[in-house]
């Protein structure tokens, strides 16, 4: 009994450490490849508009760390270059993984990264992040 | 070709016109705002000279000084459509007359005509160095101030004029241009007003990966505004100094400004190097510049070193060209060597996800005991290293 609780504690763990993260985007978009989502989020390409998630939500910092191998604090300081010398405005914020959805639905430009189990109907997976 | 200019503004209108259906999908107009800035806090062991950067009329000495480093700086960006855009920056700290008034640091419209090509008018950064642009962002850099010995060789900041930003990828390399052109006006301590007309230059980035290079060139017309130096002029011609008189003045007379740079961001590792020559035909110093940094990221924490020499490359000394003590005493002062070097030890911690905070000791050695880049310099100095101690929030939002 406890070595089962113990063993379903331990799955759970590693699965909430290892989470997926994927690029979404609009169901017409093709797939990226991890140096093109890498430079939309650094704002080296500006092909595609990028949406974040809150600084609060833990998808935010393991994809940057994943798909650009840069902490959060490396990225502000890589935006805040950008946006402060008006070469490009910080990528826009939304609430969840549901308010990302609906904007790369709505924006065939747009591309969010959420969590593999988030994933639905309304928008195609462009890159899985590993 | 009268009816260009009409051609142009029609253009513009149609642009601006066909953009409004899929800017209205994607919720613009939209506006964003942020800001920056730095608490900082300067000490040296020294009483004989002022430790600052150029334009500010004073420093730090052993009694600690706020106004070195410390600095706000505010900006709104009006994205009208997804071709126009407008940015405006406000930024306060210590001016030529040791005052914080507020100056428009960028203001300009920018029209992004597709990937490639990006124009920009109005108020801009001038790109004379690896971090011109964002180097009063202290949060942006891992240094708590830019080296003086390369940064302070142009204090005039910022261009009145027009840019045109190219990007275009190589296979694995982003290639970046920006060409510019236009002038621009500074007033320095004591009055005096630089201005540097028919300034064009271009600046080239090259990113493969963690690794980028640059190179940047500019030229310009010179002029300077010191009630001082005309009346040292006059005094010279008025002895018979002509030559001397003409070889000083500034009066539209060329000048130039080149630099290369490689910055490295690899995993834990940071290095940057930067070198740059600064060429006038004027009384101001010929003088190379260059610095090297290098960190290495633990966690949170980046300790660094950075070593920095500024050189001068013209004259540091006219002689006695006249029998007057005065005027010869006033011409040797404008070509008193400026050259100095630091080492300097730091850390920066990243305490927040938008906050560091910074700790920075400078060893400053001026050259052939001259007063290097120090303010005010009084009798005696110029024998021994300054030890600088400094530290620094710094915060963006």
């Amino acid at each position: 009994m406890f070595k089962s609780i113990l063993a379903v504690g331990l799955v759970a763990a590693a699965s909430f450490a290892h989470a997926d993260v994927v690029v979404v985007g609009n169901p017409a978009a093709a797939a990226l490849t991890k140096d093109q989502v890498s430079d939309v989020f650094l704002g080296k390409s500006q092909a595609f508009t990028p949406i974040d998630q809150p600084d609060s939500a833990p998808v935010r910092a393991e994809f940057y760390k994943k798909a650009t191998g840069r902490d959060l604090a490396q990225v502000k300081a890589t935006w805040s270059r950008l946006v402060f010398t008006g070469k490009a405005v910080a990528p826009k914020e939304v609430a969840d993984a549901a308010a990302v959805k609906k904007a790369v639905a709505a924006d065939p430009k747009a591309i969010g990264y959420i969590d593999k189990s988030a994933v639905d109907g309304s928008v195609k997976v462009l890159l899985a992040v590993e | 070709m009268r009816c260009k200019p009409h051609a142009i503004a029609i253009a513009a209108a149609a642009a601006l016109l066909s953009n409004v259906a899929s800017a209205q999908d994607a919720g613009l107009p939209s506006f964003a705002f942020s800001g920056f800035g730095t608490v900082g806090v300067v000490q040296t062991d020294t009483d004989l000279a002022e430790y600052g950067i150029a334009g500010q009329p004073e420093g730090a000495t052993k009694t600690a000084d706020a106004g070195v480093d410390s600095k706000v700086g505010v900006q709104g960006t009006v994205t009208f459509n997804p071709m126009f855009s407008a940015t405006a920056q406000l930024l306060s700290k210590r001016n030529w007359e040791a005052k914080w008034t507020p100056e428009l640091e960028w203001g300009f419209v920018k029209a992004r005509i597709n990937d490639t090509f990006t124009a920009r008018v109005g108020r801009m950064g001038t790109p004379y160095f690896m971090v011109s642009d964002f180097r009063n962002v202290g949060f942006a850099n891992t240094w708590i101030r830019p080296p003086l010995e390369v940064y302070n060789q142009v204090p005039v900041p910022t261009f009145d004029g027009a840019d045109l930003l190219i990007s275009h990828a190589f296979g694995d390399v982003n290639v970046n241009a920006q060409l510019f052109g236009g002038s621009s006006k500074a007033k320095l301590p004591g009055g005096v007003v630089v201005k540097a007309k028919n300034l064009f230059g271009i600046a080239v980035t090259g990113e493969i990966g963690p690794l980028t290079v640059r190179a940047s060139h500019s030229q310009t017309k010179l002029d300077v505004d010191s009630r001082r130096l005309d009346g040292l002029l006059a005094g010279l011609r008025t002895v018979g100094a002509s030559g001397l008189a003409d070889e000083m003045s500034v009066d539209g007379k060329g000048a130039t400004f080149s630099g290369v740079g490689a910055s490295l961001d690899w995993n834990n590792i940071i290095a940057s190097i930067e070198y740059t020559k600064r060429r006038t035909e004027t009384y101001l110093a010929d003088t190379t510049g260059w610095s090297a940094l290098a960190g290495y990221r633990i966690g949170t924490f980046t300790p660094y070193v950075q070593y920095a020499n500024l050189r001068q490359d013209s004259k540091t000394s006219v002689g006695s060209p006249t029998p007057s003590p005065a005027l010869n005493a006033g011409a040797n002062a404008l070509y008193a060597d400026v050259g100095q070097a630091s080492t300097a030890l730091g850390v920066r911690w990243d305490a927040y996800k938008n906050i560091a905070i910074k700790a920075q000791y400078d060893r400053v050695e001026t050259h052939n005991g001259g007063n290097g880049q120090f303010i005010n310099p009084k009798p005696g100095f110029g024998a021994d290293a300054v030890n600088v101690f400094a530290v620094a929030i710094d915060f963006v939002w």
